[in-house]
């Protein structure tokens, strides 16, 4: 692996977030994923990840997913992906400034990590 | 009296104020084109076109004794989104009934508001063939479209190829 590609991938996976967890089906983000990124990875899970943001109570919506290599030299490696901004009640998250813990003992920002903590029992 | 009218007024060219200030969105091109099976024109098409940006939006016409038809461009217009910036990603989908068949005409992502991304800037003229056997995926400027489709763009080169090599 050269020393930009992981910088590449990244970059690459950051921007198509919003193009695969806006999909409907799953069979229509496999086909994305496949053209953007050929045989090279799969999803981890049958579903996208979801997270509850800001906003009425209940509402979900998909936020991120799990990637893992399939070929070389992405083999044994494993992909975490979230979306950014997209819905008006992401910004009730964004606006949630207050801090909070995290599981390292650093104060971080109490929005992001309250929706961090949604998903947290699906990445592990 | 009186000053309820001047605080109506006030009020009522400062919404229009803010109106103004929106951003005109265009979440589907005007799209012209024609349909074709097994090499001829096909008449009486239904085409039901289907935009999601937040929500779903349906629309839909009908080919012409040719096979043409015009699908006007779809706009929103956010206001909230020039004070409270967010990522602009559409769902768009159209489904051509034909023969007692649902056909995958055009399914694509669109990211960016302005009109004619979907061709690079061009006019959206396209001709579609619903025999094609599969649909064919090809990238514009970062977005996806899986179409019966040909118009005139020139996709992206292959992203896998520049990060994993040929």
């Amino acid at each position: 692996m050269s020393s930009e590609q992981p910088e590449k991938i990244a970059a690459a996976l950051a921007r198509d977030v919003y193009i695969l967890t806006k999909q409907k089906t799953k069979k229509d983000a496999i086909r994305e994923l496949n053209l953007r990124y050929k045989d090279n990875f799969s999803f981890a899970d049958d579903n996208l990840l979801t997270a509850k943001t800001g906003g009425p109570p209940g509402f979900q919506v998909s936020t991120g997913f799990v990637l893992l290599g399939k070929k070389k030299p992405l083999i044994g490696h494993a992909f975490i992906v979230f979306r950014g901004t997209q819905y008006l009640a992401d910004w009730l998250t964004n606006g949630n400034l207050t801090t909070s813990r995290s599981e390292s003992g650093f104060l971080v920002h109490d929005g992001f990590h309250s929706a961090f903590n949604t998903m947290k029992p699906r990445i592990k | 009296m009186t000053k309820k009218i001047i605080v109506s007024l006030v009020l009522l060219i400062f919404s229009y104020g803010v109106y103004a200030m929106g951003i005109k969105q265009c979440l589907f091109s005007e799209m012209t084109g024609v349909v074709s099976f097994e090499g001829k024109p096909a008449a009486g098409v239904k085409l039901v076109r289907m935009v999601d940006k937040n929500k779903e939006l349906f629309d839909e016409t009908v080919t012409d004794e040719e096979g043409n038809f015009h699908l006007p461009a779809v706009y929103r217009t956010s206001i909230l989104s020039k004070i409270l910036p967010m990522e602009f990603i559409v769902l768009q989908k159209i489904t051509a009934h034909f023969n007692n068949k649902e056909y995958e005409m055009w399914s694509g992502t669109k990211t960016s508001p302005k009109e004619n991304a979907e061709s690079k800037g061009k006019p959206l003229v396209v001709a579609c063939n619903l025999s094609q056997p599969e649909v064919e995926s090809i990238i514009v400027d970062g977005n996806s479209i899986h179409s019966r489709c040909t118009w005139d763009v020139e996709p992206d080169p292959s992203q896998a190829d520049f990060l994993f090599g040929e």
